[in-house]
């Protein structure tokens, strides 16, 4: 077929574009073309070096400009899944830079790439109504009965790091940078267009996680203070209805399989 | 271990409590938000034609160390011992 040398042309060009060594060009170019091969090289290498800085800019900003470039770039010279959207790019950096030992001292670094990535996700979610709270029921004892459907944009990191703490910090221009080392939940959510980036404290970060896996308030009230310790469930589910957490609400009915 | 009925209480009280989100959410006006720039061709900011200067890291290759806000940060353990978040200081703790 006529169309195998193009296809195999096209991937020796993309190999190419992706080789680890500067010169690399597709075989029989003139010295002129391959000049330009290496411009468009180092265009496709640059956009893809912003995508990632667009997408990671508290990790851009906590390793600097320069380390950032060097580390995408040997991101992307390695053989990994490849996202056909530029906006959802480099989806599994955080497991690269776990490995990648350049970044080591920063033991937290990958996590905080989570949590850039995390609200990303959250970011091309689908929309969806956020549960209004007055229409719940007001009696008590029935709410504790019900089980909540998760906003799709909604997302809950657990990290053994302090990486909201790293992350808020990283927001103002002039950070305040001492930070307390502990384990934080991270709670994302877009309710409408604006991504929301909450800390939560241990238990809630448990009680939210049972809330998403189906169970009713009672239910992750009961597992979480059987582990954290008596919380304020009061508290922990008015924040989360009010980070706009779920979208609808139902009574569980104990024989539904 | 709280009784349920003071749990149900504590949970009414909070969810009269809580404010109306859908209303106070529908004042936002950004609509479509894509993260500047991803969408971008090559010809966006940070493209460019000089050759390969910008992004050829080859010759100093992981001489390289972070140099952003990570050096000033501080994390501070429970151990009394605070560790910056940089190169340097965080080989105290290599075996």
């Amino acid at each position: 077929m006529s169309a195998r040398p193009e296809l195999a042309y096209r991937q020796q060009f993309t190999q190419a574009l992706l080789a680890r060594a500067a010169d690399a060009h597709p075989a029989n170019l003139a010295p002129h073309e391959a000049r330009r091969f290496r411009v468009y090289r180092n265009n496709v290498h640059t956009a893809l070096i912003t995508a990632l800085a667009d997408a990671y800019p508290v990790i851009q900003r906590l390793v600097g400009e320069e380390f950032f470039a060097a580390m995408a770039r040997e991101f992307f010279l390695l053989e990994h899944e490849r996202e056909s959207t530029l906006a959802l790019y480099g989806a599994d950096f955080a497991d690269f830079i776990e490995q990648f030992t350049p970044a080591a001292s920063l033991p937290y670094l990958a996590d905080v790439a989570r949590l850039e990535r995390t609200r990303l996700e959250a970011l091309h979610a689908a929309d969806a109504a956020v549960i209004d709270a007055s229409a719940l029921p007001t009696d008590g004892e029935q709410l504790l009965n019900m089980t909540f459907e998760p906003h799709p944009a909604l997302r809950l990191l657990s990290s053994a790091h302090p990486v909201v703490s790293i992350w808020l910090a990283n927001q103002a221009d002039e950070p305040q940078n001492i930070i307390t080392a502990s384990a934080e939940f991270a709670l994302i959510t877009r309710p409408r267009f604006v991504v929301n980036t909450l800390l939560l404290d241990q238990a809630t970060g448990r009680f939210t996680r049972q809330l998403m896996q189906g169970h009713t308030l009672q239910q992750a009230y009961t597992n979480t203070s059987s582990i954290a310790g008596e919380f304020d469930i009061g508290v922990a589910f008015s924040q989360l209805l009010e980070a706009g957490a779920f979208t609808d609400a139902a009574t569980y009915q104990e024989d539904t399989k | 271990m709280k009784t349920q009925i003071a749990l149900a209480a504590t949970l009414t009280a909070m969810v009269l409590a809580a404010p109306m989100h859908a209303s106070a959410a529908a004042k936002e006006k950004c609509y479509g938000v894509s993260l500047a720039g991803q969408n971008d061709c090559a010809a966006g900011p940070g493209t460019t034609c000089a050759g390969s200067s910008t992004v050829d890291y080859q010759g100093n290759a992981w001489t390289l160390v972070p140099k952003g806000t990570c050096e000033s940060t501080v994390i501070s353990a429970s151990d009394g011992m605070d560790r910056k978040g940089s190169l340097v200081a965080l080989s105290r703790d290599l075996p």
